[in-house]
């Protein structure tokens, strides 16, 4: 697998470009634009893009889409929406697995964020979108929510192997086990729910 | 991107490293090892998805070297020299940095949470939205470098020194700062709240 990180002015947001060595086909996540650097990244090495996953309806994350398929017209944008930019896309879920260049995807919906907020998992590697970034949850309007979204980001981070990467929308990568043991805010008992209690 | 292929001692979690089919705690000489690591430092300029986790490295000059997607975590560096040396997407987690000269170094989007750095110097730098969450950084200079987004949420810092350096969007909150000094930096541009405990 190869990894290109690309940084989207003039959002300051990350997108990612995963890579399988062997078949040269690709996957990009989140494009907040599509500029000649990352143009020229695919296309000098003659990358075949299979799909592109957004993990949120902003435009630091999907502005770059209505270019992509302009340049790249069979390419599919894979999302919890119907459609971004006004694209159609193929609507995912949580729970589903994709299988694209190559790549066994797993979707982690993220409800208590916001209904089409999505983690995708790649073998080791988290693409976490606005949900969670370095030392930080994102932010969601009411205490309810956040109490669910922690508690739900607890779940997954203790469940995965430490040394998982995580690849946030924003700033710099972090690793699931430095979260889940040292984040504040996933730490806060103020947002913890009794173990008995159902969420979701 | 690295893969974390398990060390092939039976019972090893660790990473192998680099051209190795074990970690460095299993190499069969470690010595030799560590001096053929050495030679391929100095024969190539730049470096990618490669691990380099866990091993020791003392007394290294670093020069010119540029590393993306690598892997240092649980690395000890120990009176190294980075000159212009640029680390992209580098991992660094639960490494030790003591007495590293860092100068014209550009470290960019790498993993620095839970490290440890003590008696560094980072001059004329640029650490760009580098995740220092967590660290234990104990009588540091940062000088006349760049720390624009970089994040050091929660970091324990005694005896650091931020001097001329550029904070715009740096992260500080949850942090505990003692005896650490920000003079002649854009401090009203950093985020210092809320402050960890003292």
């Amino acid at each position: 697998m190869r990894l290109y990180y690309h940084l989207v002015f003039p959002h300051l947001s990350n997108t990612y470009l995963v890579v399988s060595e062997e078949t040269k086909e690709g996957i990009l996540i989140d494009p907040g634009s599509l500029d000649i650097h990352l143009v020229q990244t695919i296309e000098k090495n003659q990358y075949a893009l299979k799909g592109v996953l957004v993990t949120g309806n902003t435009p630091a994350h999907t502005e770059g889409i209505p270019t992509l398929l302009r340049v790249y017209p069979p390419v599919q944008v894979f999302t919890a929406e119907r459609s971004l930019e006004e694209c159609p896309c193929v609507s995912i879920h949580d729970g589903d697995v994709l299988e694209l260049g190559g790549f066994r995807i797993e979707v982690i919906g993220m409800p208590a964020y916001s209904r089409e907020a999505v983690l995708y998992k790649i073998g080791n590697l988290v693409f976490t979108g606005d949900v969670l970034t370095a030392g930080k949850v994102g932010a969601v309007l009411n205490t309810f929510s956040r109490t669910l979204l922690i508690q739900r980001l607890r779940q997954y981070l203790s469940q995965w192997d430490p040394e998982t990467i995580l690849f946030p929308g924003y700033g710099p990568p972090s690793k699931a086990g430095i979260e889940v043991t040292l984040n504040a805010d996933l730490n806060d008992p103020h947002f913890f729910l009794p173990d008995s209690q159902p969420i979701f | 991107m690295f893969q974390a292929v398990p060390c092939a001692e039976e019972g090893c979690t660790n990473p192998r490293i680099y051209s190795s089919e074990y970690c460095f705690q299993h190499q069969p000489n470690p010595q030799q090892y560590l001096e053929q690591i050495k030679r391929f430092f100095t024969e190539q300029d730049s470096f990618a998805g490669l691990v380099f986790a866990y091993i020791p490295f003392e007394r290294y000059d670093f020069p010119n070297k540029t590393f993306y997607l690598c892997d240092f975590s649980h690395c000890t560096f120990r009176d190294c020299t980075f000159q212009k040396t640029s680390f992209r997407v580098c991992f660094f987690d639960k490494a030790q940095l003591t007495r590293v000269k860092g100068l014209n170094l550009n470290i960019y989007n790498s993993l620095f949470a839970t490290a440890k750095i003590e008696e560094c110097t980072f001059h004329e730098s640029n650490i760009i939205l580098a995740n220092c969450n967590w660290i234990e950084c104990t009588q540091t200079s940062f000088k006349d470098s760049d720390l624009y987004n970089s994040r050091f949420v929660g970091a324990k810092m005694n005896k650091v020194e931020f001097l001329d350096c550029n904070l715009l969007n740096t992260d500080f909150s949850l942090s505990q700062r003692e005896e650490t000094s920000f003079k002649y930096c854009n401090l009203q541009d950093a985020i210092l709240e809320p402050e960890g405990p003292v």
